[in-house]
């Protein structure tokens, strides 16, 4: 037998955890199937074209590559979006530059900006028009909770995640196209089925032993 | 065209229907833009007059004031107006009393002036004319107006809410407002749901 030339053989099952492990990495490392001894002991051998992935990795990753938000801007946070989409920042790198102009087609609500009462109802209305599966994004200060001026107005949902769930916050106000970019790579995390963490950066910590006591 | 030039033809037409300016209050003689209070049945009048005889041809602003907390003199004093505390809800209020003032803004583009026309109504009966006759431009500041401060415009062809819902209840800048927490089914304050992991929770969430 062929594979058996190739090095100790592997059970299948193993195998293909293998493989599966390997899917639910890192980003640089997705759809590698590892080493070349995985790859050859899932690969029957005198066929050369089998690519073996578990079906939900293997959807995630098609969902994840293409996320398409829709055209959807509340507020100043919106310009920031428009930005991120454009040819500086190019959201398309990310697979997630095809904006929709319908809710049907789009797998992704950016909530760029604030959410008037009157606009809330429409907010939600659009939500539930999107297919399954669906993310949500809230960019800014105002969608995340109310906002830096309107926090105590009398118009303003204090918090878009009242009213629809909400995956990733990105905040500032408005927050810079590179941070609305890592809050998309942090969806894409998600959808990937990362556990998210907080990760401290190291400049904080070098800044906190500087302060004197 | 001075202040005072724009003054004197308004007290010469009007007379006592001019009731005080921003020259007399602060002494400030010379300088634009001149406030100038007049009784509420010449608002008409007084803008036509100014548009045709003193050439303020340009409508800038229609604003409102709430007088709540200030006396008749327009001596002022700090008052509570109802927000939401940090936990979300609302802090209450208790009716006011003082009165509503509604102020026009206008330029001349010929020489240049400003002044403010202000009239002050009683907040039981919140009615001035409407001067959207004299500048078209005035209609939609004046629903505005309206919208922000309950101040209604006769003669306006559609005073309704502008900027609101048209079934919004209360007028949000005047002091005695009390805030919402709830606009129909829109929750304005309150705890977020919660966090959603996967996809699947949240078809459950519907069911
Ligand atoms: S967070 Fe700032 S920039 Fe964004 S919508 Fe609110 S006010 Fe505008």
């Amino acid at each position: 037998m062929a594979a058996e030339t190739r090095g100790p053989r592997r059970n299948p099952e193993e195998a293909f955890n293998a493989v599966g492990d390997h899917i639910g990495g890192d980003r640089e490392q997705l759809l590698s199937f590892g080493t070349d001894e995985d790859l050859a002991s899932v690969v029957q051998p005198g066929s050369d074209l089998v690519i073996l992935a578990q079906v939900q990795s293997l959807f995630r990753w098609a969902q994840l590559s293409s996320i398409w938000p829709m055209t959807f801007g509340l507020a100043c946070c919106a310009i920031e979006m428009m930005s991120a989409a454009g040819t500086r920042y190019d959201l398309d790198r990310f697979g997630a530059g095809a904006m929709r102009a319908t809710p049907r087609q789009s797998d992704l609500m950016i909530v760029s900006g604030t959410v008037t009462a009157k606009m809330a109802t429409r907010v939600k209305r659009l939500y539930d028009q999107m297919p399954d599966p669906k993310w949500v994004i809230a960019m800014g200060s105002c969608a995340i909770g109310g906002g830096p001026y309107f926090k105590h107005g009398y118009h303003v949902v204090k918090g878009v995640d009242m009213m629809i769930p909400v995956d990733v916050y990105v905040p500032g106000c408005p927050p810079r196209p590179e941070v609305l970019l890592e809050g998309l790579m942090r969806l894409q995390d998600k959808i990937r089925g990362k556990k998210g963490r907080l990760v401290r950066p190291k400049w904080i910590d070098d800044y906190i032993t500087r302060i004197p006591d | 065209m001075t202040p005072a030039e724009v003054e004197a033809g308004l007290r010469e037409v009007f007379g006592d229907r001019i009731l005080s300016s921003s020259a007399v209050e602060e002494g400030r003689d010379t300088a634009w833009p001149r406030r100038i209070d007049v009784a509420v049945d010449a608002l008409e009048e007084v803008c036509r007059y100014l548009r045709d005889s003193q050439g303020f041809d340009r409508l800038l602003c229609v604003s409102g004031i709430d007088y709540e907390g200030y006396d008749e003199s327009g001596k002022g004093k700090h008052i509570e107006i109802s927000r939401y505390e940090e936990d979300g809800s609302p802090t209450p209020t208790k009716p006011g009393s003082g009165d509503l003032a509604v102020v026009y803004h206008l330029h001349s583009r010929a020489h240049g002036g400003e002044v403010a026309i202000a009239a002050r109504v009683r907040r039981t009966e919140p009615k001035v004319p409407s001067v959207g006759q004299v500048w078209p431009t005035a209609l939609w500041a004046e629903r505005e107006t309206y919208d922000m401060y309950g101040i209604e415009f006769e003669g306006h062809p559609d005073l309704r809410r502008i900027l609101l819902p048209e079934d919004w209840e209360g007028f949000p800048l005047r002091k005695d407002y009390a805030m919402p927490s709830r606009y129909h089914d829109v929750p304005l304050e309150g705890a977020p749901l919660a966090v959603r992991t996967s996809p699947r929770e949240v078809r459950e969430e519907k069911e």
